[in-house]
């Protein structure tokens, strides 16, 4: 009589049970640089209501690259007084009658405004940072100035992780989007155009506790 | 009756002068008291993320600091020489 059912439960036990993930050991002591934007296992960190036992497992900042565009305004913005004094002495052309220490005061001014217009810009960049722990994700919004959104969650409430990168630089470059899904009463976190999304999003996945085994168990 | 002898008057040289002095002075202020928001962001960030490598923090704060000493003096420059 030919069998019907087979039971298959003998090659489940053959396979070998998922080991937890480690990351790589040569990077236990890696201290950030001021522009870091990837750093896996980074020392010299810390952020508010960390525990005593808990360690940062990825560090992340948006690329570096994304902030070219306000480096080019600023640079060329820097630019426009020399370039105006210059077509003005070189055709003899009086734009402004007025006081020359009261156009040292107006220029300096100017640059004044320009400098920390792109200082704000940096802070923006240095402070907007995804935190990855063995325990926790914490992400640090920084909009602009006025605001900034801080929000954390368990890694045992991560339901999914994806990433994207969309168009030519974020291909070149190699940075994108990675979203990650909490369960549903909690908001979704998103690290925006963070380094290697491929390898964070990897990361993340191999922390959570149904990936190191806890649920093989079951 | 309103002196319009003197309304003309303020716009010649020196009035203009005057009023720039006087709108750039304002402006000046309300950068100040910004500055010190700033400041304050960055101690409150500070505080959320520290980031003691590279003395990444310290150089921030230093960085911001330098902004208001800097819109001070030229406060004080505008006060002074325009």
């Amino acid at each position: 009589m030919p069998d019907i059912f087979t039971n298959s439960k003998k090659n489940i036990e053959s396979k070998p049970t998922p080991q937890a993930t480690q990351l790589p050991v040569e990077n236990l002591s890696n201290p950030p640089g001021l522009f870091s934007a990837y750093c896996p296992n980074p020392t010299g960190i810390n952020f508010a209501n960390q525990e005593p036992d808990e360690n940062i497992v990825l560090f992340l900042r948006r690329h570096f690259i994304t902030n070219v565009p306000w480096i080019v305004s600023v640079l060329l913005l820097l630019i426009v007084p020399v370039l105006i004094f210059s077509i003005s002495n070189f055709f003899a052309i009086s734009f402004f009658a007025i006081p020359p220490q009261l156009s040292f005061v107006l220029v300096s001014f100017y640059y004044l405004f320009i400098l920390n217009f792109g200082f704000l810009k940096f802070i923006n960049w240095f402070y907007h940072v995804g935190i990855v722990t063995q325990k926790r994700l914490v992400d640090l919004d920084v909009d602009n100035i006025l605001h900034y959104h801080l929000a954390e969650t368990e890694i045992s409430d991560v339901v999914d992780v994806s990433y994207a990168q969309r168009g030519f630089f974020q291909s070149f470059f190699k940075y994108g989007d990675v979203h990650i899904q909490t369960q549903a009463i909690k908001a979704n976190f998103q690290f925006e155009q963070c380094p290697n999304p491929g390898e964070v999003a990897d990361i993340i996945t191999d922390l959570r506790p149904e990936e190191k085994g806890e649920k093989s168990n079951v | 009756m309103f002196d319009f002898q003197n309304l003309f008057a303020l716009f010649q040289d020196r009035g203009i002068v005057l009023l720039i002095k006087i709108l750039l002075l304002l402006l000046l202020f309300v950068y100040i008291l910004f500055t010190f928001i700033v400041i304050n962001r960055v101690r409150t960030l500070n505080r959320t993320l520290s980031l003691s490598a590279a003395r990444a923090s310290f150089l921030v704060q230093a960085l911001a600091m330098m902004f208001l000493i800097l819109t001070v003096f030229l406060f004080i420059a505008t006060l002074v020489i325009v």
